[in-house]
C-alpha cells in the first residue's frame, strides 16, 4: 500500500526518494543532448544567414542563399 | 520523485526542446542550400556548355582570322612587292618628269626665240611690204620712162635710119663721081659692096665647144656685109697696128655680122675693142 502513500502501522518508516538508475540514464540523455545542441547549433550557424540558427534563408529560389562567414 | 530527477527531467526537456529547434532550423536551411546548389550547379553546367561553345566558336573565329591572317600578310607582301615596283615606276616617271621639264624649258625658249624670230620677220615683211610698194611706185616711173626712153629709141633710130639711107646714098654718088672722073679700079655699081672700104669694132667675143673663137662686129649689110665676106682683125696698140687676124663672116644682119675668128697663127686672141676693116693697106 506504500505506493499509494498509505503508511501502515509497524511498517518501517518513511524513507525519501534515492537517485536510481533512471537518473543515471537521464543525466546520460541530458548530456548527449548537450553535446547535440552544440554541434546542431554550430551546424545551424553554419548555415543561417547571419550565423543565427533560428534566422531562416529566403525561399525565393531565383535568389541565392546567404550564408555567414 | 526526487528533486534532483525533477531537474534533470525539466534540464532533458529543455535541452531536447532546443535540439529539435536547431535541428528544424538546421533542415529548413539545409534544404535552402542544396536547392541553391542545385540551382548554382545547373547554372554552371549551363554556363559550361556555354563556354565550350563559345570556346568552339572561338577557336573556329581563331582558325578563320588565322586564315584571314596569312591571306592579309599575303596581301602585305603583294602590296609591298607592288609598292616598291610602284616605287621604281614612281622613280622613273619623276625621271621622265624632269626630262620634260627641261624639254618643256628648251622649247619655253625656243618659242620664245621663235616669238622674237616671228616678231622680227613680221616687222621685216612690214619693211618689205612698204619698200615693196615703194619699189613698185619707183618701177612705175622706172616704166614709165623706159616707155619714153623707147619712144626715143624708136624717134632715133628712124632718124638714124633715115641718115644711114642719106649716107648710103651720098656714099654711091661719092663712088658713082669717083668712077665717073678717076676711071680707076673696078665699076661698082649697085649696093655697096665688101671692096668698099668700111671699118668697124668687135662688139663681143666668145669661145665655142670645138674651140674656135666666134665674135660680133658693129658692120652689118648696110656696110656691104655677107656671108662669105672676110675682114682683117686690126689692133691699135699705143699708135701700132696689129695684125689679130681675120673674120669671115657668117652672118649677117643689118648693122651687126657674127663670125669665125682665124688668128692666122699670129698667137693673138682677138677682144672686144679690136678694128676690123675691109682693107688693110688703108
Amino acid at each position: 500500500m506504500s505506493q499509494y502513500g498509505m503508511q501502515m502501522p509497524g511498517g518501517r518508516a518513511n524513507r525519501g526518494p534515492s537517485m536510481g538508475v533512471i537518473d543515471a540514464l537521464l543525466l546520460l540523455a541530458i548530456v548527449a543532448m548537450g553535446f547535440g545542441c552544440y554541434f546542431m547549433y554550430q551546424a545551424a550557424a553554419s548555415v543561417s544567414p547571419d550565423g543565427q540558427p533560428w534566422q531562416m534563408q529566403d525561399n525565393d529560389p531565383s535568389t541565392p542563399v546567404v550564408l555567414s562567414e | 520523485m526526487h528533486t534532483v530527477t525533477k531537474f534533470l527531467v525539466v534540464l532533458a526537456a529543455v535541452f531536447g526542446i532546443g535540439l529539435s529547434s536547431l535541428t528544424i532550423a538546421f533542415a529548413i536551411n539545409n534544404r535552402a542550400v542544396l536547392t541553391d546548389y542545385d540551382r548554382l550547379l545547373s547554372a554552371n553546367a549551363a554556363l559550361q556548355a556555354r563556354e565550350q561553345e563559345a570556346a568552339a566558336s572561338a577557336a573556329a573565329e581563331a582558325d578563320r582570322l588565322r586564315r584571314e591572317q596569312d591571306a592579309l600578310r599575303q596581301q602585305i607582301s603583294a602590296s609591298e612587292a607592288e609598292l616598291l615596283r610602284l616605287r621604281g615606276d614612281g622613280a622613273e616617271l619623276r625621271r621622265d618628269k624632269l626630262t620634260a621639264n627641261q624639254q618643256v624649258t628648251t622649247l619655253q625658249n625656243q618659242i620664245s626665240q621663235l616669238n622674237e624670230t616671228t616678231r622680227m620677220l613680221t616687222e621685216l615683211s612690214d619693211r618689205f611690204a612698204a619698200e615693196v610698194t615703194e619699189l613698185r611706185g619707183t618701177e612705175l616711173a622706172l616704166r614709165q620712162n623706159e616707155i619714153d626712153l623707147l619712144d626715143r629709141i624708136s624717134d632715133l633710130q628712124s632718124n638714124n635710119e633715115a641718115l644711114t639711107a642719106t649716107v648710103r646714098g651720098l656714099r654711091e654718088q661719092i663712088a658713082r663721081m669717083e668712077n665717073d672722073g678717076g676711071g680707076e679700079g673696078e665699076a661698082m655699081a649697085g649696093s655697096p659692096d665688101i671692096t668698099t672700104f668700111v671699118t668697124g669694132m668687135i662688139m663681143e667675143t666668145e669661145r665655142d665647144a670645138s674651140g674656135a673663137t666666134l665674135a660680133r662686129v658693129d658692120l652689118g649689110t648696110e656696110d656691104g656685109l655677107s656671108r662669105g665676106k672676110r675682114l682683117f682683125i686690126i689692133r691699135n696698140e699705143g699708135g701700132n697696128r696689129r695684125l689679130v687676124g681675120h673674120f669671115n663672116v657668117e652672118s649677117a644682119d643689118l648693122q651687126f655680122a657674127e663670125g669665125v675668128v682665124n688668128t692666122l697663127g699670129l698667137g693673138l686672141t682677138p677682144q672686144r675693142g679690136d678694128i676690123v676693116v675691109s682693107d688693110i693697106r688703108r
